[in-house]
């Protein structure tokens, strides 16, 4: 359970006042050792081994890769990160969809293989080192950056333990420079983070979870009406809203306490009064790395712009769990989005500056956002069953 | 003056509340993050 573990508690009771008692020179092997020993506590020999494993290579490719035209090596890099991803984490979902597309298409004996399949457990976080893997060579090679050539750097920058389950996902331009210069917070820095871990577990524990025992209620439901769906919406939303920024507020306080800066992930994305905004403003590090490694290197707004958003959407959805329903709500905000850029192109003035009009706007974005929840974390066939029943209690009453 | 010692104050009660409202509803079988599984 990470953060809400007693081990976690004791842990972090020793390796953080130990990082401030540390004299300078050593904080640096001291804030990694407490990061190894946190990650092998919880990701264990299988989980760790891979890590290493893709670590030493992106390393040692963003060394061999800065300032030289070694396309074929960053690519192969890239290939072997996302490859590594693909297999833990996408492997099962495709040799099922395989498995069942041959067995609907009369070839069920080559299926069998497939329908075996079944992929190791996926080590804790891949998709989070994933990105700031592929982040770290892209930015070697495509910006021009230069690499991390301290090897203590790299390892701390790959496994800060306040940010290497969940993230937020880090950028290392912004990150390392800091660990060249490690110093104790001053005691109004140490206050702040302790009182964003404790909003962090407060949002977690007395909300998240609290909601989650009214989501497992109306769940039970026989049939849903159009209140019952709508509360049901909108108390998931509430509710991955507060889990993740309780885990998030947890990770940045802990790193406020170790005198680190690490990126926010939130900023009030329920206010939102347009879906863009909402994107600049919920799980802020993953959307702006989609924009980034994702929707820009595909053309961005400069060619196919439709195509490149419903990819990096699609891409963001699937991202978030080996199943078709992540990627059909990652598709939904895609045509919502581009539906947006539509009628902001044919009605710019439904956008302008204006209190009412905004409070419309905002209640047509949280609706959609809300209405995707139910996407998130159900499958179609739930979701069209909970509608259909929902639009037939609107025309019965 | 008054002021900011009665915010100083107010502070450290609300977060001493959360504090107790946390460890009052503290359970070893808590569900996981959602984000940890993805």
């Amino acid at each position: 359970m990470l953060f809400l573990e007693t081990w976690f508690w004791i842990f972090a009771a020793v390796a953080v006042p130990g990082y401030w008692i540390c004299p300078r020179p050593l904080k640096l092997p001291w804030l990694i050792v407490a990061s190894a020993t946190f990650h092998w506590h919880f990701a264990g020999p299988a989980g760790v081994v891979p890590i290493i494993v893709l670590g030493i290579v992106t390393y040692a490719v963003g060394l061999g890769i800065a300032g030289r035209a070694r396309r074929r090596l960053f690519a192969s890099a890239c290939v072997l990160l996302v490859g590594a991803l693909a297999f833990y984490k996408y492997s099962d979902l495709a040799a099922d969809s395989l498995a069942q597309a041959l067995g609907a298409g009369g070839l069920g004996r080559f299926a069998v293989g497939l329908s075996l399949w079944k992929a190791p457990a996926a080590p804790l976080a891949i998709s989070f080192f994933t990105f700031e893997f592929v982040h770290y060579l892209y930015e070697v090679r495509v910006h021009g950056r230069e690499p991390i050539r301290n090897p203590l750097h790299f390892i701390a920058f790959a496994i800060f333990f306040p940010s290497l389950a969940s993230g937020p996902i880090k950028r290392f331009p912004d990150f390392v420079p800091q660990l060249a210069n490690l110093r104790n917070p001053e005691l109004s820095r140490v206050g702040a983070g302790a009182r964003r871990v404790i909003r962090g577990l407060f949002k977690k524990i007395c909300i998240a979870d609290l909601v989650l025992e009214y989501v497992l209620v109306l769940e039970q439901a026989p049939e849903f009406s159009l209140p019952l769906l709508a509360a049901l919406a909108i108390l998931q939303g509430f509710r991955i809203y507060y889990d993740f920024s309780g885990y998030t507020d947890i990770a940045l306080g802990f790193a406020e306490m170790l005198n680190l800066r690490i990126p926010e992930n939130f900023d009030r994305p329920y206010f939102s009064t347009s879906l863009q905004e909402f994107w600049r403003r919920w799980h802020i590090s993953l959307s702006s790395w989609i924009r980034d490694y994702v929707y820009v290197p595909l053309g961005g707004n400069r060619r196919r712009r439709a195509f490149n958003l419903l990819a990096a959407m699609v891409l963001c959805g699937l991202w978030h769990g080996a199943a078709w329903h992540f990627a059909l709500w990652g598709l939904y905000h895609g045509l919502g989005l581009g539906l947006e850029a539509l009628v902001r192109r044919a009605r710019p003035g439904w956008f302008e500056a204006g209190r009412w009009l905004a409070l419309l706007r905002w209640a047509v974005c949280y609706g959609f956002v809300s209405f995707g929840w139910l996407l998130f974390f159900y499958p179609l066939a739930t979701v069209t069953r909970m509608t259909l029943e929902a639009i037939r209690w609107c025309f019965a009453s | 003056m008054v002021l900011r010692v009665l915010r100083s104050v107010g502070t450290v009660v609300l977060y001493a509340l959360m504090l107790a409202a946390v460890l009052a509803l503290w359970s070893d079988e808590a569900p996981q993050f959602i984000y940890v599984a993805f």
